[in-house]
């Protein structure tokens, strides 16, 4: 009993401290679309894919390019906007490859 | 390691290592061999140098090859976003949060976390980053469940962070656990024989009959590099595209790179590199002028043949120069 209030004090305290050290103000969407992604300054030539989720401030996108590294800017193009964005982070998992990028400019289609 | 040619090449999930001097040759060596152990590993170096590259050799040649591999770039995020992105957060955990989202952490669980410019993770995540290391189970934001990974971790950077550490910056503690084995990329400038190897790797992915003339290849040598390969490879991009013919000569390169004096005093490793470079320089253009004969040209630089034939393996010119020399 006394082990569960302590993690419920612990739960409450860690919550607000989320709050207080993520201001992330945006909603996640699941998407599904399609998205093509230009790599700046890098011979990786069109990237195709799908997108995972979408937020004001970034996207997920699953597509075949693991050179596609953390850190590179990308032009991307999918049904709701386009912009400039920078691949945050990519996780390579056999031939599955998925990224999440922060959008840096878009203008909404 | 596939043999071009010219040089060797790498590919590393889906980058390509183009190596021609003896101490990437060397480096890539020490990289098979650490990759085999747990260690987490250190990689320093200048921005361009190939740091991330080495980290993907890591993962290529671990026993987590076939296990994912999270590449994350510390710098990409402001520091409010970098500990959620991390380690996840639990539905109704802030404002947004509408759903849970595992952290990078979990999704390279049993794998490998490259994590770019470790300098700039702020002091708090920090804390938290090396509870992870030692193997301490950790919260989602707003969770109330552990969570234990498994995560072989690799971090770069391009600053001092022995300095860091002294400035306060950066933990004394983190940087000796991330410190397990150390290992230092040299710049470009350091291996020119891989510069010149790179260049002509990127020159024929633009187009399979562009040649650099005997002036601009001088010119690439010469020129320092502070951007390192990123740098190389823009300049090759700007090049094919300005050069009107399939040769690119002095023009066709940045005004930088043609403009560029080298320092005339140098000490050290840096002399020794530099004149290694005038070395190689010498023996191209004496070659080019003897439309790539080597008696004549070991003559001309009052060398022996024998010596110059081993000068040019040292530099991977085994064979005659390329036609851009000729």
């Amino acid at each position: 009993m006394e082990w569960q209030q302590h993690q419920r004090r612990l739960s409450l305290k860690l919550r607000s401290k989320a709050v207080e050290l993520d201001r992330r103000q945006e909603q996640r969407f699941p998407e599904s679309g399609e998205i093509l992604l230009l790599a700046e300054g890098s011979q990786l030539g069109e990237i195709r894919g799908v997108l995972v989720d979408l937020s004001d401030a970034g996207f997920r996108a699953a597509h075949n390019c693991p050179a596609l590294s953390a850190g590179l800017v990308a032009y991307f193009f999918h049904s709701r906007a386009e912009g400039l964005a920078q691949v945050v982070w990519t996780r390579i998992s056999g031939d599955s490859v998925e990224s999440g990028l922060r959008i840096l400019r878009q203008k909404q289609s | 390691m596939t043999k071009h040619p010219d040089f060797d090449t790498l590919s590393l999930a889906g980058i390509t290592a183009v190596i021609r001097s003896e101490s990437m040759r060397h480096l890539l060596a020490t990289v098979e061999r650490v990759a085999r152990t747990h260690a987490a590993v250190l990689i320093t170096g200048e921005s361009g140098s190939g740091k991330e590259l080495i980290a993907r050799a890591i993962h290529h040649y671990s026993l987590r090859c076939t296990k994912p591999l999270v590449d994350f770039n510390c710098a990409a995020l402001p520091e409010h976003l970098v500990e959620s992105e991390l380690f996840g957060y639990e539905k109704g955990a802030f404002s947004g949060a509408d759903a849970a989202k595992p952290g990078l952490f979990e999704l390279a669980n049993t794998g490998t976390m490259f994590m770019d410019e470790i300098a700039e993770v702020d002091p708090k995540t920090q804390v938290k980053l090396l509870r992870v290391l030692d193997g301490v189970p950790y919260y989602r934001l707003g969770g109330q469940k552990k969570v234990s990974t498994d995560v072989r971790i690799v971090a770069a950077t391009n600053q001092r962070l022995e300095e860091a550490v002294s400035a306060g910056k950066f933990r004394g503690d983190l940087y000796h656990r991330l410190n397990q084995i150390h290992i230092h990329v040299p710049s470009l400038r350091e291996r020119p024989e891989d510069m010149v190897g790179l260049a002509e790797y990127f020159l024929r992915a633009q187009s399979e009959r562009a040649v650099f003339s005997m002036e601009s290849m001088q010119a690439l040598v010469q020129y320092s590099w502070p951007g390192n390969v990123r740098e190389l490879r823009n300049a090759v991009l700007k090049a094919a595209m300005h050069a009107k013919g399939f040769e690119i000569g002095l023009s066709d390169l940045p005004p930088e790179i043609t403009g560029y004096q080298p320092a005339a005093v140098a000490s050290g490793e840096a002399l020794s590199c530099r004149l290694d470079v005038l070395e190689q320089q010498t023996i191209l253009k004496v070659l080019s002028e003897t439309g790539g004969h080597h008696q004549r040209a070991a003559e001309l630089l009052g060398i022996s043949r024998r010596t110059l034939t081993r000068k040019l393996k040292s530099y991977g010119m085994a064979t005659a120069p390329a036609p851009a020399f000729a």
